[in-house]
């Protein structure tokens, strides 16, 4: 898989509040002119003042600056939500597109490899864009609502701002996934040490399948 | 209002068309799982969550939308109230009268109000319509005003 050029697809997603601009996660640019793909939480279904913040300094194969807040935000509103695959569907004024493939969770087997590209810590205001590999370790179907969806399994551990990763399936780049948070029972948010969740501290990832970005676009 | 009055007195798969696809297959199956409870279906779009699943977005604590505001709302547009006034003109106006048009209007109205995307309400709204079971217009907008008179009065 090839890292050049990815800091062209994936940033990260903000909102612009009165004391700046509060990075709340992960997005990518797909094939459609103009659209990026995120997690519903992400955005918390909410339009206002969200902006793609694109920094211009998170080229993989530099050393990326941490000091360095500097950047351009783009207004962006949110075009489609699926809040059962947690999937929102963003849309920024501008024809810009990627040449993902996007596939899904079939195109891929447990232990197959995969790499996941996006900002981990940016809700603490970290900028830096972040590659990890690791292996499918399970296909699940994990329910909302009801409604039971196709999922991976991701043996990795990830942090808050990964949401809304794309998973590229190693030998051919192909998007598999996005990451959408981390398995937690009942959800988490019970205990927070120094505002961590030590219930997330562990290598399962919870990540859907992208097939269902392909039905929204 | 022609268009308001036509939308609500639709048949349920006539309402489906109005939104998407991909939404209108997920309100389908809801509405299976609950025998055609449109309220219970409105709750399980708008509490929609991933089972077992700690999210990494940056805003874990933002309040959830809840279906009587949502309600309180759909009623004020179709009602007649002032502040969604430049909207209900907005659809007479229009020469789309299509039913994805009218509930598009209404979801992106209502959701400015209540801090959400039209695109995320549009399922619900169509919904709440649908628990209207045709009712008129008219009908429904005193229904509402005794409910709320009665709801005062045993305060």
């Amino acid at each position: 898989m090839k890292i050049e050029g990815l800091d062209k697809v994936v940033y990260t997603i903000g909102r612009i509040t009165p004391n700046g601009i509060n990075l709340l996660g992960t997005c990518f640019l797909l094939n459609k002119a103009g659209l990026f793909a995120t997690a519903s939480h992400v955005t918390n279904n909410d339009n206002n003042n969200l902006v793609i913040f694109i920094s211009g300094n998170t080229d993989l194969t530099t050393y990326q600056d941490t000091t360095n807040n500097q950047g351009q935000s783009v207004p962006a509103s949110i075009f489609k939500v699926d809040p059962i695959r947690d999937i929102c569907i963003l849309k920024i004024d501008n024809q810009a597109l990627s040449n993902l493939q996007i596939g899904g969770a079939d195109d891929i087997k447990v232990s197959d490899n995969v790499g996941i590209v996006g900002f981990p810590h940016c809700v603490n205001g970290r900028n830096i864009l972040t590659f990890q590999s690791t292996e499918v370790g399970a296909k699940v179907l994990i329910e909302s609502s009801g409604i039971k969806s196709n999922h991976l399994v991701l043996n990795v551990q990830t942090r808050p701002g990964q949401s809304g990763s794309p998973i590229f399936r190693i030998s051919d780049s192909k998007l598999i996934g996005m990451i959408i948070g981390s398995y937690v029972p009942g959800g988490g948010g019970g205990i927070s040490l120094g505002g961590v969740d030590p219930h997330t501290l562990h290598q399962t990832t919870h990540a859907v399948s992208s097939e269902y970005i392909l039905k929204m676009i | 209002m022609e268009e308001l009055t036509n939308i609500i007195q639709s048949d349920p798969s006539e309402l489906l068309t109005s939104i998407d696809d991909f939404q209108s297959e997920i309100l389908k199956t809801f509405l299976e799982n609950t025998s055609n409870d449109y309220l219970t279906s409105a709750d399980n779009w708008l509490n929609a969550t991933t089972a077992n699943t700690a999210k990494f977005g940056g805003e874990p604590g933002k309040s959830k939308i809840y279906r009587d505001k949502l309600l309180e709302e759909l009623e004020k547009f179709l009602c007649g109230a002032e502040e969604y006034e430049e909207d209900r003109k907005k659809i007479a106006e229009s020469s789309d009268k299509s039913k994805q048009y009218v509930i598009g209007v209404m979801s992106v109205a209502i959701g400015k109000t209540i801090g959400a995307a039209g695109t995320f309400l549009a399922p619900v709204i169509v919904l709440l319509i649908m628990s209207l079971g045709k009712m008129a217009l008219n009908a429904w907008c005193e229904m509402r005003k005794e409910i709320k008179i009665k709801a005062g009065n045993n305060v």
